[in-house]
């Protein structure tokens, strides 16, 4: 993994395509989520879905691989960072948080619980994205 | 980046990892740019890399600040940093560590200012930003960087 912090460019790009990806899994998360919360009621939420959804699976993977990277490339200080630690927390629950809305067929459902699974979901992706740029801070 | 200070031992990526460099990476704001500070002495250990090349700095014994520096000329960049201001303000630390870390710029910003990678020996001077009060880790994020007599910015490109 030495190409990605001896390049001047490797690192560089792969902050860029991290940034993308978040654009896209946020985006499309928050599309999804306005229409659970009941903005937009013509739209069919089930068509919404199939089409956000996978955006935002598309999104979360290029995150993931270019966050990897970058982990691997410097997993030793990463993992004596809280703020990184803290992140990992907040990704496994907000990965838990859409496990279980799917498993309750919340695609779907627009219900109090889905309501305030998919602000939790929200709030969750967030402070993912806080606790990644404070990774530079502490 | 950028800071983490960390051991590892850890065999996976070594080639990755540099004896002795505590990684980490800090913003600006995370440094008093109020008190600049004079550092010299030779790199014990470096790591020319991203996000930020560093290296571990082992003080010249009863180091003193140079009677020029008040008065060095910068070179011109482009961000707009008074120059003049900071080598007039810059003290030595008042903690004693015998060794710093010093973090520089990005690789990108090292190629425009054509600085050579510095090498374990290296005699090198620094002005740069401590910690508030001068806690913590003894880390100094680089300002002005001194290598075999040339001066170079690190705050941004050659203008």
């Amino acid at each position: 993994m030495d190409w990605i912090v001896s390049s001047p460019y490797a690192y560089p790009a792969l902050e860029a395509a991290h940034i993308v990806g978040i654009a896209l899994l946020l985006g499309s998360l928050v599309v999804f989520e306005l229409r659970v919360w009941g903005a937009g009621p013509t739209l069919p939420q089930d068509a919404l879905a199939r089409l956000a959804l996978p955006v935002t699976l598309a999104g979360f993977g290029l995150a993931a691989a270019s966050g990897g990277l970058m982990f691997a490339s410097q997993y030793d200080e990463l993992l004596a960072n809280r703020a990184f630690l803290v992140k990992m927390a907040l990704l496994v629950a907000a990965g838990l948080n859409a496990a279980l809305l799917h498993s309750r067929g919340g695609l779907l459902a627009h219900d109090r619980g889905a309501r305030i699974q998919t602000a939790l979901s929200l709030a969750l992706w967030i402070a993912v994205i806080v606790c990644g740029r404070w990774i530079a801070y502490i | 980046m950028h800071t983490l200070q960390r051991r590892h031992f850890v065999a996976f990526g070594a080639a990755t990892f540099v004896p002795g460099v505590g990684l980490a990476h800090h913003g600006w704001s995370s440094f008093d740019q109020d008190k600049p500070i004079y550092l010299e002495g030779k790199a014990e250990s470096v790591a020319w890399r991203n996000p930020h090349a560093e290296l571990k700095l082992r003080l010249t014994p009863n180091l003193q600040l140079p009677a020029d520096l008040a008065t060095r000329k910068m070179p011109a960049q482009s961000a707009g940093v008074d120059a003049a201001r900071i080598v007039a303000a810059a003290r030595l630390p008042t903690r004693k560590d015998a060794v710093w870390e010093i973090e520089l710029a990005p690789l990108t910003r090292m190629q425009a200012w054509q600085v050579a990678e510095v090498k374990p020996g290296q005699t090198v001077g620094v002005i740069g930003f401590a910690f508030a009060g001068e806690k913590g880790d003894p880390i100094l994020r680089a300002e002005f960087l001194f290598v075999d007599g040339k001066a170079y910015g690190l705050r941004s490109a050659p203008a």
